[in-house]
């Protein structure tokens, strides 16, 4: 990067932290530090809710898939909407109105406070987790931009973000999300511009477009019925509505975004935001990546998108292979080329539809034919390198952003990069943070501690999660595309924390012995398919949910029905607090 | 109507107006 672009960096990220910390003087008690002072407005909670959904995993590991899959993953998105209508309906009012701190408070008063200290535990577990590869992302493209190794950037990133939010709390991770949406978004567009304007000639957006829709990667419906598949309408649209539902509704990192908010009505608008702007955005960002298969189609790629591991390689007893492949990639490059070309040509010709079918079949097939090539390379690399996740696509939009684009906007790029790594694992920072001090140092610490103790705790539980975070971040760059790695510990555990809420709300009859030991079930079930099944991770969320609520259902039935009275009870005595 | 559930009627139109789109824009450039 050029010394503009360093000085964009810095300033912007220096104003980040400054602006994070400053906000510790609005966060000087308990309630101020965990939820705002529940005064935050709708636009500023919706905007906090979708940064987080906008990580730097979503520019690096998802404009990737564009470039490999095309549109596909954009399916995973079509349930969101629902699902926040559902919860504007059901939760938001409901956790609102108690008034709790954390969503899991509530699973004492319902059932008891091993069920509570389980769901937190697991919570925990998964979000501990998610926000280390949250950090491991920019890791990723900060190692390849500047030549540093993976742990010192992951301390780089982790660091600072551990310290403003260890001051400022919630409201600061708040505002850091909306200078987040602002260069994110910004940064997005001018991606666009620039890959469109460095079309050839005579090509374009919609050519590109249309030479990308001939190789699949324009599919955003995909209606075969089948759960081992990744991304298909149904996995979207059935499995993945209980992602959501237990990521926005029972997650913590996402309830205490709206009981920050001002007011129900004003929580309930910040989840429509996103119900609105989500699946928009993430065209957008998909598009990124199409667009920039479109770019290499005309501009050769190199074979492989990481540099590092390519000079790993070229000093390898691989060289000479690596070298006669890449001689390979060049031609099919250039195979590719023309058949894109002769494509469009075919496409504004007289030929009709039976020249355009030929020209796709060409296309296809040298497409096919660049991708093998790239997939022998990718597997020299996991030999000489050692790494057996290596995936190659993580590295192109950083590759693109720092060999393609002008001096001062690769600056910017990369502080959005970095600010959207900071902005989401500072959110789960807050909710770790939050869970281990209310649902546990509260009830297991010192009896009867002051609102200062609290917060002080508050402060040093923030602290300690980020350095873990930032250390286990390290490890998770090892896993292989960032974006399914985060999601698939997710929905290890999501189905069944959904599931336990299910079973408060929607069971009357559950009793808490049911509820731990539907847990429990679910849990083993879910690691179960995940290890020993082929079945995609997005219908692990509804496995695990169904078998929370039907092993509840068996078991409270067995053990005699409710212990503490029905939801309406609980629900009375937890708004009552 | 309340104005929440008018919101909420609001959020299904244009979910489906954008799923509609999404296919129609799909059709068009895989063709």
């Amino acid at each position: 990067m050029s010394r503009i672009d360093w000085f964009v960096v810095i300033a912007y990220l220096t104003w980040v932290l400054w602006d994070g910390v400053r906000q510790a003087r609005k966060s000087k008690e308990l309630e101020g530090y965990l939820v705002a002072g529940r005064s935050l407005p709708w636009w500023l909670v919706g905007l906090s809710v979708m940064a987080t959904q906008l990580s730097a995993i979503t520019m690096i590991g998802t404009t990737g898939q564009g470039y490999a899959d095309g549109m596909r993953f954009l399916q995973y998105y079509y349930a969101l909407p629902v699902a926040m209508i559902i919860l504007s309906v059901t939760l938001v009012p409901f956790f609102h109105g108690a008034k709790v701190f954390t969503a899991y408070q509530y699973l004492e008063t319902r059932f008891d406070s091993k069920t509570r200290s389980l769901t937190a535990l697991l919570f925990l577990l998964s979000r501990a987790m998610a926000c280390s590869v949250v950090i491991s992302a920019p890791a990723v493209v900060m190692s390849v931009i500047l030549g540093l190794d993976v742990t010192t950037t992951c301390l780089l990133i982790g660091i600072p973000t551990t310290i403003f939010t260890m001051f400022g709390g919630v409201r600061a991770v708040a505002y850091t999300d909306v200078k987040q949406m602002v260069i994110v978004v910004f940064s997005l567009g001018a991606a666009v511009v620039m890959l469109v304007s460095g079309l050839p000639d005579g090509v374009g957006f919609f050519d590109a477009l249309h030479v990308a829709g001939a190789t699949g990667r324009m599919q955003m419906f995909d209606f075969r019925f089948d759960i081992t598949q990744q991304y298909t309408f149904w996995s979207g649209t059935i499995a993945a509505l209980f992602l959501f539902l237990s990521y926005f509704g029972t997650d913590q990192s996402q309830v205490q975004r709206y009981l920050a908010a001002k007011s129900v009505d004003e929580a309930r608008s910040s989840l429509l935001m996103s119900a609105y702007w989500k699946i928009p955005l993430q065209t957008l960002v998909l598009l990124v990546g199409v667009l920039m298969f479109a770019f290499y189609l005309f501009t050769p790629p190199p074979m492989l998108f990481n540099p590092v591991h390519e000079s790993q390689v070229r000093v390898s007893g691989k060289a000479a292979e690596y070298a006669a492949l890449e001689a390979q990639f060049g031609q099919a490059v250039s195979e590719r080329g023309s058949a894109a070309r002769q494509l469009l040509d075919a496409r504004g010709g007289a030929g009709g539809n039976a020249a355009v079918a030929d020209a796709q079949a060409t296309f296809r097939r040298s497409d096919e034919d660049v991708k093998a090539i790239r997939e022998r390379a990718v597997a020299i690399v996991r030999d000489v390198s050692g790494d057996a996740s290596y995936r190659d696509v993580n590295y192109v939009f950083p590759t693109f952003v720092t060999t393609k684009l002008p001096i001062g906007l690769v600056g910017i790029i990369v502080s959005a990069i970095l600010v959207a790594a900071m902005s989401a694992s500072s959110a789960e920072l807050t909710a770790l943070s939050t869970a281990s001090v209310i649902d546990f140092y509260q009830r297991f610490g010192p009896s009867k501690p002051s609102d200062a103790h609290l917060l002080m705790a508050s402060r040093l539980a923030t602290g300690f999660w980020g350095l873990f975070a930032s250390i286990v971040a390290v490890w998770a760059v090892e896993l292989g595309s960032l974006i399914e790695v985060v999601n698939r510990f997710g929905s290890l555990f999501y189905g069944s924390i959904l599931g336990v809420f299910l079973l408060a709300i929607g069971v009357k009859r559950a009793n808490s012995t049911g509820a731990f030991v539907g847990v429990l079930v679910g849990m083993a079930t879910i690691l179960y398919v995940a290890t020993f099944t082929n079945v995609a991770f997005l219908w692990h969320n509804l496995i695990g949910a169904a078998v929370v609520v039907a092993v509840g259902i068996v078991v409270s039935a067995v053990t005699g029905g409710p212990h503490k009275g029905g939801s309406g009870s609980a629900e009375r005595a937890l708004a009552g607090r | 109507m309340t104005q929440v559930q008018r919101n909420y009627v609001k959020v299904l139109v244009v979910w489906t107006v954008t799923l509609l789109s999404l296919y129609a824009f799909q059709q068009y450039f895989s063709r």
